[in-house]
């Protein structure tokens, strides 16, 4: 077994634990033979092992205050804000209708001149009628002496 | 580390505090060693941990147990921890405590003024956080290479080249900052 391969499996494999027992063998019988392999595998036990001893620490006691106090806010905030996007959303349906009320008024508003003045004219008539309290100008009646005592009237006539 | 019941979980995605609480007591200490040690201040640790309980509460209801529960909050911790690293990169150029310690001069002397902790802290500080969250999670909270793969979703290989190049740096004694930020 070369030091590199020994090497590596020193400083990955060999502290989880997980060599097959055929390899542990093998590199115990390394690190017998070779110093600087040994001194490797007693500084790694060393440094695993403190590591390892490093003392657990717990939070501050605050820390879950200061998390339950930001949840209660966050709840509150969601329940107060609840009505708050309900009229949120009634105003932005309120503004969409607005704006697509205009162009509905405009097509309303041609569609009745349009129709309207067709209704003016009676079915079956192709004149527009009289209205009753005011008389018709009749063509035949009508003077037709064109003398309007004007000087252009003088030239043509 | 044993699991915290659907139950439980349902609840407090829910809304439930008593629930939520107990799912913070379950895990808070992992939640705040991990931060600690990728951070390296307890003001950071405790910032990460809120700030980690409170994307779990938000989040929890989208949670539909189709991954574990823990490896999902790990990821959530560590990813957390690493982004706090990237911020405060950014922002603090201050000379540490740590820093000082990897001056050759200096460092006998700081180290046997430290304590345990501390010493194993001014060790994670030559690291960088990624490295720092693949030590942590394998040597302080006894993960697995799986785990710790499924965690930070990394292959296998790649755990193991970070746990070797960890290893080697502190073993070193050389600073192995920023190279993967």
């Amino acid at each position: 077994m070369i030091c590199l391969r020994v090497r590596d499996i020193l400083l990955t494999s060999y502290q989880d634990g997980s060599l097959s027992p055929k390899l542990q063998i093998k590199l115990q019988k390394h690190i017998e033979t070779c110093a600087l392999c040994r001194e490797l595998e007693r500084s790694v036990t060393l440094l695993s092992q403190k590591l390892k001893q490093a003392p657990a620490m717990e939070p501050p006691p605050d820390t879950w205050e200061n998390i339950r106090e930001n949840i209660l806010a966050e709840q509150q905030k969601n329940r107060a804000g609840l009505p708050q996007r309900i009229r949120e959303l009634l105003w932005f349906i309120r503004q969409e209708l607005f704006v697509a009320r205009r162009p509905l008024i405009g097509a309303a508003v041609i569609m009745i001149l349009v129709t309207g003045g067709y209704r003016m004219v009676p079915k079956g008539t192709s004149e527009i009628a009289c209205p009753q309290d005011t008389e018709c100008f009749d063509v035949n009646s009508a003077d037709t002496d064109y003398d309007l005592g004007t000087d252009i009237e003088q030239y043509f006539f | 580390m044993t699991q915290i019941s659907r139950e439980i979980l349902e609840k407090a995605g829910q809304g439930d505090i008593p629930a939520f609480e107990a799912i913070y007591r379950q895990y808070c200490g992992f939640v705040y060693n991990v931060a600690y040690r990728v951070t390296g201040n307890h003001a950071d640790a405790q910032e990460v941990t809120q700030d980690v309980f409170m994307k779990l509460y938000r989040n929890l209801k989208n949670f539909f147990f189709r991954s574990s529960f823990a490896t999902w909050l790990y990821r959530i911790t560590v990813n957390t921890a690493i982004s706090l690293c990237r911020a405060r990169r950014h922002r603090n150029a201050q000379i540490s405590l740590d820093e000082q310690l990897i001056q050759p001069g200096t460092e006998n002397n700081i180290r046997e003024k430290l304590d345990a902790g501390q010493q194993v802290q001014a060790l994670l500080e030559k690291l960088n956080p990624q490295q720092r969250a693949c030590l942590a999670l394998r040597e302080m909270q006894g993960a697995s290479y799986r785990e710790i793969a499924a965690t930070l979703m990394i292959p296998l290989n790649t755990v193991r080249s970070r746990l070797k190049r960890a290893r080697l740096a502190l073993l070193a004694g050389a600073p192995q900052k920023g190279s993967a930020l």
